[in-house]
């Protein structure tokens, strides 16, 4: 009953404090990170099914252990230019709080780095880009060894607002 | 004798009294002779109203003959209309008297009523002697009678019913009365629980002392208001504790023997005939019986499926209890006995003693016939105007047999073998004693073994017993709640397994002794999916037993009996199709009672039978579970139909249509609707509605009629909404997956059959029809399509009676496929009813024909 408890602290804490472990990954040059309770699994590339009338970074659905998931490009979501996957490319499965439950979405990255250990005082406030600017989706940028990492509130990324453009799109 | 002379006497009064004059009051004292005879000869017979007048009469005529001045006129008023009284009711008793010797049965053809009349001496006493009898069985009644015995205390209203009968005949106000007394005590008795029976008791000393009296043409001058006191205030002072001890020690055996005397006394006897009131009561408590009888006809049928059901055993031992209580009151002590038997038994099941066994409800059925039979007979009586004529009914043999598989069912105990064997007629009684016997001087052998040795049975036929006599507790599997999540997730890695399976396989082709091992473990697979498969199914059961209801209602309504049958209601099916099927059924049904089934005269005039029958049926045939509902009723009208489509321009009235075709019109939303259709066809109303539903959920409905015998619909449902029947297509490099129940057929086109049309796209002719094309790549955005329609193939493919054809590169083959959801984000996306897992491990997409129809039209 301890493993679950202790989860759920953590969890607790990853919602109010920052300090935690994150999963780093790279998406063109720069690195990203991921609260690592948020992600399920790290799979290699595997042939996707492109799902029609779609918009442009749904790259549609995989088969994870017979469960049909749908796959997201990060790049193309993040409007980068989109390159040919390679093998270092990955699919991290990440768990998001959608409005009823939990459903499970894959999201195409680069390659995947590492899980570091960051602390609150390693992690600065989001800057203001301007008030025209949704930052809604960076939970903070962390400041390790000279390199900034930009921390993703992944649910941000892919939650309501993403999902009704796909509806809109859809429909 | 005083009868006839009360009667002479009115009329000379009344012709008198016109011929005098009221202008000459003088004349009325001639009036008081008469008026003396008649006081006189009326107190004789206890006629209430007649001497009251004429002591009245008597004093106005005094009084106008002393006083003058006294209203003559009206003294001669009063005086007419106490004649007009007197007349009337002189005429009524005349009625009585008559009425009763009607109601006499022919058995008594010995006693006349009419000896008043006659002044029969011999008669009167053989009506003395039968009161006597009454009386004797009335007394062996108190004394055998046991607090609660309803049937006793019926039995003792039926005797004080018939003494007061013969009583009437003695005219004897003060007998009379206190029978009604004592009846009315009893009828307390029965309503109220009162367990003193001392009041009825000394009532029943004073009416024998009055029956001497009677029987030796004394005058008596009994005071009965004594006993009357204590018979009335009986009620309501419950001073049992004084009698009942000793009443009680003597009770068990007493009752016996009276139960035995009642016996015979009934068949001694006879018939009995039955009083006006009783007559009321009788016809309403057989109608309503016969309502109750019914009811438990189906709960019992219910209760096979769910013997644990306390409710249903509730609705079964209600009118049990509803029909003794009255039989009872009634004295029908055949019916009564029964239904207390048959009442004990589900008694004890309702208060969970043990489970109602198949056995059990066989001699419930039984006796709900019996009950039936008796209740017939009642009918019969009548109509006669006499009491039960059952005699030849025998209902003591049920009710041993109810009471021998309550005391089975309570002590759990099994069924002697030897009671096994003599049933099924495979040894006889005596062989069974002598067996028992000889079992005595060798203890350790057994009955069995005994008999196979003697040669009476051969071992096979002792095995059987032995097998039936153990105990057939109906197997009631534990059953655990899963929630539906985990039961998709087992499916889920259950397909995953077979595609890793198929991969191994492959890769083992090489090495004989891995390819063995790939193929056990193809078959635990194989078991296990379809295992993970059927967790989600349920028998069909459950809504079968609904329509049951609905039918006897719809019947009960509309007038037009109707039964149905099932079969095959354990074949299984996805719960979700369970809930998606009971509406079409529902509506179906009422269809077929409402439209289908004709009335019971127009049925025997057609020579079939009066009572309806419609048929429910389910079975399982290629991957779809198939449901039919079947009536014998008059079938579609299919001119009628036609001609109503034409009308309202659903067809063209020159158009040449198969009789299928023209079935399908009346589920046409456009047919139904229209209010009112005649008495061609009602049917039809609200089918577009069932025909939707059963699609929504990828069914089909179709509707096979021959006029005058009956029309049936089949609804072909897939097993489980989680399984698809679909072909996979290749579209460039995209696979698809479209659903075979949406596709008609497929064809290559030839180049000249291929047209433009400006504006509105592609189309094909085939057979006669033009069909529009769809390029799926296009439509989809994957890649340039330009292809000519002559070089690929058409998939015809058909949503809502609508037919457009696909565009395709190749047909890859049909299996069944395990859908599944794309993701709550993309679940929405017109076009496509959901993913499914190729045998290849990836991801196919399901087309949704009917939202592709959509976005082409779009």
């Amino acid at each position: 009953m301890a493993e679950p408890a202790e989860a759920m602290d953590q969890a607790i804490r990853s919602m109010t404090v920052k300090t935690g472990k994150y999963l780093t990954f790279y998406l063109k040059e720069e690195e990203y990170g991921i609260g690592i309770l948020k992600v399920k699994e790290i799979i290699g590339m595997m042939p996707i099914t492109s799902v029609p009338r779609t918009p442009g970074y749904v790259k549609g659905v995989i088969n994870l252990r017979g469960k049909v998931i749908p796959v997201i490009d990060l790049r193309a979501k993040f409007d980068m230019e989109t390159i040919e996957y390679t093998d270092r490319t990955c699919i991290i499965v990440v768990e998001i709080d959608s409005e009823s439950s939990t459903v499970l979405i894959g999201i195409v990255v680069d390659a995947v780095s590492e899980v570091l250990n960051i602390k609150e005082e390693e992690i600065e406030e989001t800057p203001t880009f301007g008030t025209k600017l949704n930052t809604e989706y960076i939970l903070g940028m962390a400041k390790m060894s000279g390199v900034v990492k930009i921390l993703l509130n992944i649910d941000r990324v892919l939650t309501t607002l993403e999902i009704s453009t796909v509806e809109k799109v859809a429909k | 004798m005083t009868y006839k002379i009360i009667q002479e006497l009115v009329e000379k009064l009344s012709l008198e009294f016109v011929l005098i004059d009221s202008s000459e009051p003088e004349a009325l004292s001639e009036l008081l002779p008469i008026l003396q005879k008649l006081h006189e000869n009326s107190m004789k017979l206890s006629l209430e109203t007649l001497p009251e007048g004429a002591l009245k009469a008597e004093k106005i005529i005094t009084n106008i003959a002393q006083d003058e001045n006294s209203n003559i006129e009206e003294g001669f008023e009063t005086i007419n209309s106490i004649i007009s009284e007197m007349e009337s009711s002189m005429r009524e008793l005349k009625n009585n008297t008559k009425k009763e010797s009607i109601d006499t049965p022919v058995i008594d053809t010995d006693i006349k009523h009419e000896d008043i009349e006659s002044d029969d001496e011999d008669s009167n006493t053989t009506q003395i002697k039968k009161v006597e009898k009454s009386l004797e069985k009335f007394s062996k009644l108190i004394a055998g009678f046991c607090p609660g015995e309803i049937p006793d205390l019926g039995a003792m209203l039926n005797v004080c019913d018939e003494i007061a009968a013969d009583a009437k005949l003695f005219y004897s106000d003060t007998f009379e009365k206190l029978v009604l007394s004592c009846k009315e005590y009893v009828g307390s008795m029965t309503l109220e629980n009162i367990e003193n029976t001392r009041p009825i008791e000394e009532g029943l000393t004073l009416l024998q002392a009055l029956l001497n009296h009677i029987k030796t043409g004394k005058d008596f001058a009994f005071d009965i208001s004594d006993v009357e006191e204590l018979l009335s205030s009986g009620l309501f002072t419950d001073n049992n504790e004084a009698i009942s001890p000793q009443k009680e020690i003597k009770a068990p055996q007493e009752k016996q023997e009276s139960k035995q005397d009642q016996r015979n006394m009934e068949e001694q006897c006879g018939p009995e005939k039955i009083s006006d009131d009783d007559l009321e009561i009788l016809v309403d408590f057989i109608s309503e019986a016969t309502e109750n009888l019914d009811s438990i006809e189906i709960s019992l049928l219910k209760l096979e499926h769910d013997p644990g059901d306390n409710k249903i055993i509730n609705n079964i031992f209600r009118p049990f209890h509803t029909i003794k209580g009255v039989s009872g009151f009634l004295g029908l002590q055949k019916i009564n006995t029964l239904s207390h038997a048959t009442e004990n038994l589900l008694d004890s099941a309702r208060s969970g003693d043990f489970l109602i066994n198949e056995a059990a409800t066989d001699i419930i059925l039984e006796s709900v016939d019996t009950l039936k039979q008796l209740l017939s007979r009642v009918g019969q009586g009548i109509e006669k105007g006499l009491k039960q004529l059952d005699n030849d009914i025998d209902v003591n043999i049920l009710i041993n047999k109810l009471q021998k598989i309550q005391i089975r069912l309570t002590q759990g105990d099994k069924q002697p073998l030897g009671e096994i064997l003599v049933e099924k007629g495979i040894v006889e009684d005596k062989d069974i004693t002598e067996a028992l016997e000889f079992q005595i001087d060798a203890p350790d052998k057994k009955l069995g073994e005994i008999l196979i040795d003697e040669k009476k049975a051969t071992p096979n036929e002792i095995a059987s017993a032995l097998i039936a006599q153990s105990p057939k507790k109906k197997q009631i599997a534990t059953q655990v709640k899963v929630s539906t999540e985990k039961l998709d997730n087992l499916v889920d890695y259950a397909g995953e397994l077979v595609i890793a399976q198929s991969m191994l396989r492959q890769q083992a082709s090489r090495n004989p002794a891995l390819q063995q091992s790939v193929a056990q473990l193809g078959q635990i697979v194989t078991n296990m999916q379809n295992i993970a498969m059927s967790m989600r199914m349920i028998p069909i059961k459950a809504t079968f037993m609904k329509m049951i209801r609905l039918v006897r209602d719809l019947s009960q309504k509309s007038g037009k009996k109707a039964n149905l049958s099932m079969a095959g209601e354990e074949t299984e099916i996805d719960r979700n199709v369970v809930d998606a099927l009971y509406e079409p059924m529902v509506h179906m049904i009422r269809n077929s009672v409402d439209h289908g089934i004709e009335s019971k005269q127009d049925r025997q005039k057609s020579g079939k039978p009066a009572i309806g029958s419609i048929a429910l049926r389910a079975y399982h045939k290629g991957g779809n579970i198939i449901i039919e509902i079947e009536d014998d009723g008059k079938g579609l009208d299919k001119f009628g139909i036609l001609e109503k489509a034409a009308n309202t321009n659903l067809v063209s009235k020159d158009a040449d249509l198969t009789d299928e075709e023209i079935y399908n019109l009346i589920l046409k939303p456009g047919f139904s609707t229209a209010k009112e259709v005649t008495d061609i066809s009602g049917r039809g109303v609200g089918m577009d509605v069932v025909k939707g539903g059963i699609e929504k959920f990828r069914g089909q409905l179709n509707i096979n009629s021959s006029p005058g015998k009956g029309t049936k619909f089949t609804i072909s449902l897939p097993l489980t909404l989680a399984i698809i029947d679909g072909m996979l297509v290749r579209v460039g490099k995209e696979k698809f997956i479209i659903p075979t129940t949406a596709i008609k057929r497929s064809f290559r086109p030839e180049k000249e059959d291929c047209s433009t049309i400006k504006g509105k796209g592609e189309i094909v002719k085939e057979r006669g029809s033009l069909i529009p094309l769809v390029r799926l790549k296009s439509l989809y955005g994957f890649g340039d399509d330009s292809k000519p329609p002559w070089e690929s193939l058409i998939v015809v493919v058909e949503s809502k009676n609508e037919q457009k054809g696909l565009l395709i590169d190749e047909l890859l083959g049909k299996d069944e496929y395990v859908i599944k959801s794309l993701g709550t984000n993309l679940e929405n996306i017109d076009g496509f009813a959901g993913g499914a897992i190729l045998s290849d491990g990836r991801v196919g997409l399901i087309l949704d024909i009917h939202g592709l129809f959509k976005i082409v039209s779009q």
